[in-house]
């Protein structure tokens, strides 16, 4: 019963991860696609987005932390594995345990962080200085998703070790 | 100053547990910021992280590394090497020369040195062994040869290097060019030589070659060859900045792929993951070495450490001979991107303080860093030619061991002839 209730709380922690990782992987697509319409503005019709340097610069800081959930579960962070090989099975997974839990606590810290800056910029209700003056919480509380995504996935990492379970997903590239 | 063998030390201890590179920065950052100043940690981490990562000059990173993955999933390799191979057939060693030309040109069009090695050994390692060729100097050569993938740009490492250090990225590519032909033909001379005293490491074969083979050949080079034009090419002229660049690559990449028609849905959903892959693991990694680097400077380290280092009275070549030793060593537990950020906010001001420049530096850096990819136990072009061959890491280590020492020598030259880096981005 609470087995299965756990199942399915992995199984929608990985869910959420790979929706994270398709949001990244539209940004990365969306930078390319502002870029080509900057590129083709400027060169052809000498004119501008006023929007892109500012919205490139959301862009780029959401997509390096949107996919890092998904990234863990394919085991694509680096980490020095060197103590690791030389222990046993049941001393490497310890270690596992030990590791992912401080990251764990780490990425919470992250999270709490960043929802707090996001909080704090609407609560005094701060407008980026382009233009736009969008509210800036907005991408602030996109951008914590990221961490905050990560830390779901370090615990569901933490519980499947504590489970015995394999930490990491067969096969590594693919979004399946 | 009592707080820095506290830092170093704190830091050695997570990294060897194998705690993820990225959060072990970031906890000896908060560990040393709670302990030894009393300020709001958790501010100053969000502040920190947001205004690094939103940075629209970082753009070039995630595009770049788009470009690649792309590229990859096309025919270049294969192209690559039916081109280059009728004209390697005279030239002692012949078509392990493939190897390196082939990492050069593909170098140019790709910013990291493990996809180069990946892309080129894919398609080379399985013709030259069944062709004859010596497996170890078909290894060496492709481990020795992937890491210009850093070097020549456009280059991952560079761009973080430019952001980091306040330099030019442009400047830094730039500069990364003429070093990167001479390593590169540094190799092709090692290849030569072992070649022409033992005829076995690289077989003859019969036919092709030939002037209408070559010509041919060429029109297969085609493709790569306008690319690493226009990415390349805009970016010397002044026209594109290095985001620009790397969308009109990315642009080019995906021409090519629906040219070959390699250009499915499929490969199209795994490029973009591939790249989302690499750009997450960049991400955590470098977000960890700005926090830390943040923290540091907050307690002061690297002027505690700079008077260090200033005291023991160093020549300037001396402590540049001291550095190489320390990438070296640093390189055989962690990765080349890893080292560079960690290091750079300490090593930086050490060496503009002896006099070199920061551009200079940037090259030297990604040299000394790039042997770290093919030393064990660690070293990232290592893991790939395991994946390609199934070989163990100790021999492949070995095989790669003369390209290292060539490095090392290449180190120590543009240490002493400095105007091998400086001299091209001073023209423009």
């Amino acid at each position: 019963m609470i087995d299965r209730a756990i199942d399915r709380g992995l199984a929608a922690v990985d869910g959420l991860c790979l929706a994270a990782a398709w949001a990244a992987a539209a940004l990365l697509l969306a930078l390319f696609g502002l870029g080509l319409t900057e590129i083709v503005l400027r060169g052809f019709f000498a004119t501008s987005l006023a929007i892109a340097v500012e919205y490139t610069g959301y862009m780029v800081a959401l997509c390096f932390f949107l996919g890092s959930g998904w990234t863990l579960r394919h085991g694509g962070h680096i980490r020095v594995t060197l103590l690791d090989a030389r222990l046993g099975p049941r001393g490497s997974r310890r270690l596992d345990v030990a590791c992912t839990a401080l990251a764990l606590g780490l990425a919470v810290f992250m999270a709490s962080a960043l929802i707090g800056w996001a909080a704090g910029s609407y609560v005094r209700g701060v407008r980026s200085f382009f233009p736009s003056a969008t509210p800036l919480w907005l991408p602030q509380a996109v951008f914590a998703l990221g961490p905050s995504i990560l830390a779901l996935a370090l615990l569901a990492r933490l519980v499947r070790l504590v489970r015995g379970q394999a930490p990491e997903a067969a096969g590594g590239g693919g979004p399946g | 100053m009592a707080a820095l063998p506290a830092v170093i030390l704190l830091l050695a201890v997570l990294l060897g547990l194998g705690v993820w590179v990225g959060f072990a920065l970031t906890g000896v950052g908060v560990v040393s910021l709670s302990v030894f100043r009393d300020m709001p940690v958790g501010k100053f981490l969000a502040f920190d992280l947001w205004t690094s990562l939103n940075a629209a000059e970082l753009a070039a990173l995630p595009l770049f590394v788009l470009m690649g993955e792309v590229l990859f999933r096309t025919r270049l390799s294969e192209n690559l090497f039916n081109g280059l191979a009728p004209w390697m057939g005279r030239v002692p060693g012949r078509l392990l020369h493939v190897n390196v030309a082939g990492c050069t040109l593909f170098a140019a069009v790709s910013g990291s040195s493990a996809a180069t090695t990946a892309t080129i050994g894919r398609m080379t390692l399985a013709e030259l062994e069944a062709r004859g060729y010596d497996r170890d100097l078909a290894m060496g050569s492709l481990c020795g040869a992937g890491t210009l993938g850093f070097l020549i740009p456009p280059s991952i490492i560079l761009i973080l290097y430019g952001v980091l250090a306040e330099v030019s990225i442009i400047d830094l590519f730039i500069a990364g060019i003429i070093p990167g032909m001479l390593l590169a033909i540094a190799y092709m001379i090692y290849i030569g030589v072992r070649a022409w005293f033992d005829q076995r490491l690289a077989p003859a074969q019969a036919g092709g070659g030939g002037p209408a083979d070559r010509l041919r050949a060429l029109g297969g080079l085609a493709p790569i060859l306008l690319l690493i034009g226009l990415v390349i090419g805009s970016m010397y002229a002044g026209l594109a900045s290095p985001s620009e660049a790397a969308v009109i690559g990315v642009f080019g990449a995906l021409v090519i792929a629906a040219v070959d028609r390699s250009l499915t849905r499929a490969a199209l959903v795994a490029a973009l993951f591939g790249a989302v892959r690499t750009v997450s693991m960049i991400g955590l990694v470098v977000a960890g070495a700005l926090f830390l680097s943040k923290a540091m400077a907050f307690l002061g380290l690297p002027a505690a450490i700079a008077e260090v280092i200033g005291g023991l009275g160093l020549a300037p070549l001396m402590l540049i001979l001291l550095l190489i030793v320390f990438y070296v060593a640093l390189g055989c537990v962690l990765d080349g991107l890893s080292a560079i950020v960690m290091t750079l906010p300490i090593v930086l001001p050490l060496v503009t303080q002896a006099g070199f420049d920061a551009v200079w530096f940037g090259i030297f850096l990604v040299v000394v860093v790039e042997m770290s990819q093919i030393t064990p136990p660690v070293g990232f072009n290592l893991f790939v030619v395991q994946g390609l061959t199934g070989e163990g890491i100790g021999r492949i280590a070995r095989a790669s061991l003369p390209f290292f020492l060539i490095m090392v020598g290449f180190a120590v030259l543009i240490a002493l002839v400095p105007g091998i880096v400086t001299w091209l981005p001073g023209r423009m």
